[in-house]
């Protein structure tokens, strides 16, 4: 098993730590181990792939640094706070702030139109004046500013998925996390939600992302390979070009 | 806040139908105890209006004869405001359709009448050889103005044929149809020859201080009695015990209990409505939280949702309530020959209401807007659908020897029960305090 401090890539600080991390599930008397003793470092700027079968515990994995699951056992720090031990609406600001989070399957509020869902963590977070604006910018930048009064469900797969990067992108996150963005879209539609992620990242922001599609992690400046619970691999895959100031 | 404002704003309109019935729950809730309180002070209102308005009596009792130089003497007695004097009589009538029991009051001049103030409400005052009845009489035989009916006090008796010439409203005095018997209006005359007397039987006093009715009661007894006159017992009105008040206390108490009990089921149908739309929103919960949502944006989100529900359902349900208790005062008023009063607007009704139609959607929404306020994202991401063990052993050990039975039984209970079971326990249980949940946060 390869831990954080075994794996042979020279980190600088760490956007996410996890040491030791457990986290067990039940189902009526049966007990399901998602993660066993995990231990990852992410540094700032990285695009992390998180690959692996089925129950592996990528999502898990994924949720736990999101801070909208818990660990059992074992330390996470992640954006610089400790998420151990905090409460939930201590969670909800620093995650408000400090966190974007995309869905496999966009979870965009149906009543909202689009301008107005990636406004919500914009006011969620108290943001004032020129939200509009900021999300209107947003649209723009994910390439769906003409949309921006319609109903999620006048859009496509991969429209509804460019809003709901868009959205979390409103609060400008340190760390942008994507649990299966292209899972459920045809395989055009997804690339070029890759093609925006690699943008996004390009800009500086550092990105988790679980996926299934190896041509999507292959996007990526490293994977981690999840398997039983356990991160198995650390793994450097060729990527395209790096943010500025960050090694690939 | 604001887009979470516009959102509750869209939901409302987004399930039209589930939350018209739940609106409608509220004013079936309101709408009944609102009824019954507007229906009730009405009658106070109506007791207080008609004893102001009727001139009615505090003392009455039937007499031997009393000449106009008694009811004169008894005018200017202490402690009496007013006397009064009728010719009374029990007797019956036949409008064609079966005799009726009637209590034929004579009286010589319906425009000087003093006291219990007859109001003449269709036709004329009837002169000699003419009728007038208390609308309600109506309720027992068909009459119309015009008609002529025979009076007879047993069948061997001479008949008296009289012309009905109006219909009246007597103050204070329950309708024909609860007593069985009409009451009717003629020339004192009339009476008199019929019960072969020559004055008045009937005295009617009003008293100036109700505290000393009783003792004046007692004094005009004794004056009777020296002027060669009898009275058989004086009624001292109580005012708060008017004509049939024992009886209407009784429906009135009868109709808030029911209107109560529909209240208590009404908030259970809306809170299981409710109950149910919050499982549904338990998806958006979690999206809201992951996006950073705090427990008191979430709670003030859904209790905004739950305040437009019961507003609506307040708003319509006080004035359904107004209205429906307009009609009991109605019905009541005429029943017990109250004067109805005017419609006013109560700041105890509209309490009332708000309590009953905003606090229970508010309370069916807060608990469980607390409840999944405190759960993780991730659970309430997760989706849960329909399991047949739902993952609450208690549940499953009860099925347990239904399940060897048959399977398809135990999957029902448990799937029938299984939630609730879940939801109490996690209702009971804080995080900190459930054995399962603190192995899950640490």
């Amino acid at each position: 098993m390869h831990h954080a401090t075994a794996h042979n890539l020279q980190i600088d600080a760490p956007v996410a730590r996890l040491d030791g991390v457990t986290k067990r599930y039940f189902s009526g008397r049966r007990e399901f181990l998602a993660l066993d003793n995990v231990s990852i470092e992410i540094a700032s700027g990285d695009w992390v792939a998180i690959v692996g079968p089925s129950g592996s515990g990528k999502s898990t994995l994924l949720n736990i640094i999101a801070g909208i699951d818990s660990a059992d056992t074992g330390d996470v720090l992640v954006a610089g706070r400790l998420l151990n031990g905090l409460s939930e609406n201590q969670l909800a600001s620093w995650r408000g702030r400090e966190v974007g989070i995309v869905f496999q399957f966009f979870q965009l509020m149906p009543t909202l139109n689009v301008v107005e869902n990636v406004m919500l963590p914009m006011d969620l977070a108290g943001l004032g004046r020129g939200r509009r604006d900021r999300a209107m910018a947003l649209l723009e930048r994910v390439g769906i500013s003409q949309l921006a009064l319609n109903l999620p469900s006048e859009l496509s797969g991969g429209e509804q998925q460019r809003a709901a990067i868009a959205r979390a992108l409103a609060n400008e996150p340190s760390l942008l996390l994507a649990d299966e963005p292209t899972g459920n879209l045809d395989s055009t539609t997804g690339a070029r939600i890759v093609d925006l992620l690699e943008d996004v990242w390009q800009s500086g922001t550092t990105i988790v992302m679980v996926t299934h599609d190896s041509a999507v992690a292959d996007r990526a400046t490293r994977t981690i390979t999840m398997r039983d619970g356990r991160a198995t691999q650390f793994g450097t895959p060729r990527m395209a070009s790096s943010p500025a100031g960050q090694a690939g | 806040m604001r887009s979470l404002l516009v959102k509750i704003r869209r939901d409302l309109r987004r399930r039209p139908l589930r939350n018209s019935l739940t609106v409608l729950g509220v004013v079936f809730g309101v709408a009944g105890v609102v009824a019954i309180s507007v229906a009730t002070h009405a009658m106070v209102d109506a007791q207080r209006l008609t004893y102001a308005g009727s001139q009615q009596a505090d003392l009455a009792t039937f007499t031997s004869d009393i000449s106009p130089t008694t009811r004169h003497l008894i005018e200017r007695q202490p402690n009496v405001a007013a006397a009064d004097t009728r010719a009374v009589t029990f007797t019956r009538f036949d409008a064609g359709s079966g005799w009726v029991n009637v209590r034929l009051v004579g009286i010589d001049s319906f425009e000087a009448m003093q006291l219990n103030v007859v109001t003449l409400v269709r036709g004329r005052w009837p002169e000699r050889g003419e009728i007038a009845f208390d609308e309600s009489a109506r309720d027992l035989s068909a009459l119309a103005i015009g008609d002529v009916v025979a009076i007879r006090d047993a069948p061997n008796e001479p008949i008296i044929y009289l012309t009905v010439v109006g219909f009246t409203r007597s103050p204070a005095q329950l309708g024909a149809g609860l007593l069985n018997r009409a009451t009717a209006y003629t020339q004192a005359t009339t009476v008199r020859e019929m019960t072969g007397r020559t004055g008045d039987n009937f005295l009617l006093v009003r008293v100036v201080d109700q505290q000393r009715a009783s003792q004046t009661a007692e004094d005009l007894s004794r004056l009777l009695s020296k002027r060669g006159a009898q009275a058989f017992g004086f009624n001292v009105r109580d005012p708060n015990d008017f004509v049939g008040s024992r009886e209407l206390g009784t429906l009135l108490l009868l109709l808030r209990v029911f209107s109560w009990l529909g209240a208590a089921l009404s908030a259970v149908l809306v809170a299981n409505t409710i109950a149910a739309v919050m499982g549904e929103e338990r998806n958006q919960i979690g999206i809201l939280k992951s996006l950073g949502a705090r427990r008191n944006q979430i709670i003030i989100t859904y209790l905004a949702y739950a305040t437009g529900i019961g507003f609506a359902g307040t708003l319509v349900g006080w004035v359904a309530g107004s209205i429906i208790g307009r009609w009991i005062t109605t019905d009541l008023t005429n029943l017990t020959g109250l004067q109805q009063p005017p419609f006013r607007v109560s700041g105890r009704e509209i309490m009332l209401a708000l309590l009953v139609g905003t606090l229970v959607t508010v309370s069916a929404t807060l608990v469980p807007a607390l409840l999944y306020s405190r759960t993780r994202p991730a659970s309430l991401l997760r989706s849960v659908g329909v399991r047949s063990e739902a993952g609450h052993p208690l549940v499953v050990r009860l099925t347990a020897p239904v399940a060897r039975a048959s399977t398809s039984v135990a999957i029902g209970v448990k799937t029938r029960f299984g939630g609730r079971v879940a939801l109490a326990r996690r209702l009971v249980s804080s995080p900190s305090r459930s054995p399962r949940s603190s192995a899950l946060r640490r």
